[in-house]
């Protein structure tokens, strides 16, 4: 049996507790700054790393009895300055319609809530006299313009409301993990993993989403959603680390998390910093966090982009990359994510056949519902002989210009089948193919696409995968 | 008896003062090392350890009774002042008036179905007071939830303080070996030292340890 002291030990040596994250890394000299968004937002500037946009600050309860709440946009985010784990934060999407002109403004939350003014400015008096406030002392309400989420967030997560955001936790310079965090109906549109968020491992090396947690259970899809987590390459990942060294630079904190949005317009935006991040980031990325603060402590870095070179290096997607790196090709497992034109399939890896294929359906939803019909009109034989089969090609191609044969084998011997150019995308691997397909009737099979030899010629295969 | 003890109990302190003295340094000792190596969240170490000490004054029953009256009563007031959107001093004031009124209607049943009639110290009104308040600004800050699961481990954590400090075996023990209290003192510093994860932390990584 295993010694459990030692197993104990072990894991703690490679797994990052409270205990040790307060007692080793927590930088005690910008713990002050890293409480308040204010100062932080204002360092940040200087040095010209973007922020979400700030319209008014509110100090006092005077100042607050004075605003003019007239001034203020449809939507907009009320923060505390030193909030906690987004406990606090209000994201107001719209103006709710006015029934008669003497009712009283209101504003509609991201979980569907309604505010009028007077219950807004309750929020705010709750927030200056302290409750939301780190130190429990008296505290400043910040209003900020709403982040829209850019189209690509939109398009992958297809969550309807709140901001998903990506932490980056950075030590002495170097990105050591990261996460992308997807509110929830639950947590009420904030992306903090203890309201009810979810968080999702992210491969340094390439920015792509890996395991997806929920509660620090594992989870394959999102409940809100149905769309599937993994395999989400983030866009501008090469920029969002370099900001989040930038900003960590910026504050003088050799550990800290910071969380990075990515705004429609305005592309990634510094949101917050985070002096004790969450440690649940482990679970999602599948890896201990004091293991790889440890392997950087000790080294020295001139500039973000070598810090950020030797990160990918030595947390990226282990043993993947380094089969890459010996023979310069992408390793895959059996079935990949791919997506043509909008839609994403899962597709076998079929060594057995030379040309890809795709089912009819799905051809015709790429538009080439005339090519099949045409075809579906000639008269095949009942034959399996070569010969014949091969001159028939040549007779259709010649007597239909614009349609491409070709003969396929397959299981059940040989047949000739239309052929038909796409371009496919393999999303976890970043890779399109543009090349030249077989539709055939795959009604009866698991999967609708098929990817065969002459398109395999860049990877190689992990049949354990 | 140990002579030292002898000695403190003839210059005159009480034997139930001496004990509960000699006892707070194994109760605080205790409470550091269920958060820090058991990783129990809780209140302050000054609100677990007057729950302690009103159990001992009020009871460990009714105590239990009113620990978990807080949280129901709590919980239902929410409930229904939610949408109001108050100032949170006001709803912790009405959250702790409506305790003490359903205190008094629950002494009264007391006294009249089971007969037992009860003199509340002052320690349990406090009590009350400092819990309500506790679970109201944790629950503000830390989230409903996790706001209820820390009231709950602080109720725990205080009935385990409790059997200790109510117990007579151990005030034989600490009578017969005072230095103990001493010893609590330097365990308190190896706590403070130690960066192991925490026993619930191998509980809430158990996936990754897996793999």
């Amino acid at each position: 049996m295993k010694n459990p002291f030692s197993e104990y030990k072990k894991i703690s040596q490679n797994l990052l507790g409270i205990n040790a994250r307060n007692k080793l890394y927590i930088d005690n000299k910008s713990i002050n700054i890293s409480n308040s968004k204010i100062k932080v937002k204002n360092i940040l500037n200087l040095e010209k790393i973007p922020t979400p946009e700030t319209l008014f600050i509110i100090k006092s309860l005077e100042e607050l009895e004075n605003f003019d709440f007239s001034l203020l946009p449809k939507s907009f985010v009320i923060k505390p300055n030193k909030g906690l784990g987004g406990e606090g934060i209000i994201i107001f999407y719209g103006k709710k319609k006015k029934r008669n002109e003497r009712e009283e403004d209101a504003f509609i939350s991201a979980n569907k809530q309604i505010y009028s003014l007077s219950d807004i400015k309750s929020h705010i008096f709750n927030i200056l006299n302290g409750y939301y406030s780190i130190n429990k002392k008296n505290d400043i309400a910040i209003f900020e313009k709403r982040i829209i989420n850019s189209e690509f967030l939109k398009q992958n997560l297809k969550i309807k409301e709140g901001l998903p955001d990506i932490r980056i936790i950075i030590y002495k310079k170097f990105p050591i993990m990261a996460e992308l965090r997807i509110p929830t109906i639950e947590s009420k549109g904030k992306a903090n993993l203890h309201s009810g968020g979810i968080g999702v491992g992210i491969d340094i090396a390439r920015g792509i989403s890996t395991n997806a947690i929920s509660k620090d259970e594992y989870i394959e899809i999102n409940p809100d959603t149905g769309e599937r987590l993994s395999g989400i390459k983030i866009p501008y990942w090469n920029n969002i680390l370099e900001m989040a060294i930038k900003s960590s630079i910026a504050i003088n904190s050799s550990f800290t998390g910071v969380d990075i949005a990515l705004d429609k317009e305005k592309g990634p935006l510094v949101m917050e910093v985070n002096a004790r991040p969450g440690l649940a980031i482990q679970i999602a990325n599948k890896s201990g966090l004091k293991e790889r603060l440890e392997s950087v402590s000790k080294l020295k870095v001139k500039n973000a982009k070598s810090a950020i070179n030797i990160s990918k290096e030595i947390f990226g997607g282990e043993i993947d990359e380094e089969i890459e790196e010996i023979t310069g090709k992408i390793v895959i497992g059996r079935v990949v994510k791919v997506k043509i034109q909008d839609t994403v399939y899962s597709a076998k890896i079929d060594t057995g056949a030379y040309f890809s294929s795709i089912s009819d359906n799905i051809a015709k939803d790429l538009g080439f519902g005339e090519k099949i019909e045409i075809f579906k009109n000639f008269q095949i034989p009942e034959t399996k002989d070569i010969n014949t089969l091969y001159n028939l090609k040549n007779k259709l191609e010649k007597e239909n210009h614009d349609i491409n044969i070709s003969l396929v084998k397959s299981a059940n011997g040989i047949t000739i089948r239309p052929l038909i150019d796409i371009s496919i995308y393999f999303i976890e691997e970043d890779i399109t193919i543009d090349t030249r397909v077989s539709i055939s009737d795959r009604s009866n099979l698991l999967y609708d696409i098929l990817i065969g030899r002459k398109d395999l010629k860049n990877f190689l295969i992990d049949i354990t995968k | 008896m140990n002579e030292f003890t002898i000695f403190l109990l003839k210059s005159g302190i009480h034997q139930n003062m001496l004990f509960i003295l000699l006892a707070l340094p194994l109760a605080a000792m205790l409470v550091l090392f269920a958060k820090e190596i058991i990783g129990i969240k809780s209140f302050n170490l000054y609100t677990t350890s007057l729950g302690a000490i009103a159990l001992i004054s009020i009871g460990s029953i009714l105590g239990i009774i009113l620990f978990l009256l807080i949280i129901l009563v709590d919980y239902i007031v929410e409930y229904f002042i939610k949408d109001l959107k108050l100032h949170f001093a006001s709803k912790i004031a009405i959250t702790l008036s409506t305790i003490s009124l359903v205190t008094i209607i629950l002494l009264a049943l007391l006294h009249i179905y089971l007969g037992v009639s009860i003199n509340v110290s002052p320690f349990a009104i406090i009590l009350l007071i400092l819990l309500t308040e506790n679970l109201s600004f944790t629950k503000i800050n830390k989230g409903i939830k996790n706001g209820n699961i820390i009231y709950m481990e602080t109720i725990i954590l205080s009935l385990i303080i409790y059997l200790i400090l109510d117990n007579s075996f151990l005030e034989t023990v600490l009578f017969k070996y005072p230095y103990i209290s001493i010893v609590a003192i330097i365990i308190d510093v190896y706590i403070g030292k130690t960066t192991s994860l925490r026993l619930r932390e191998i509980y809430r990584f158990r996936n990754i340890i897996k793999e």
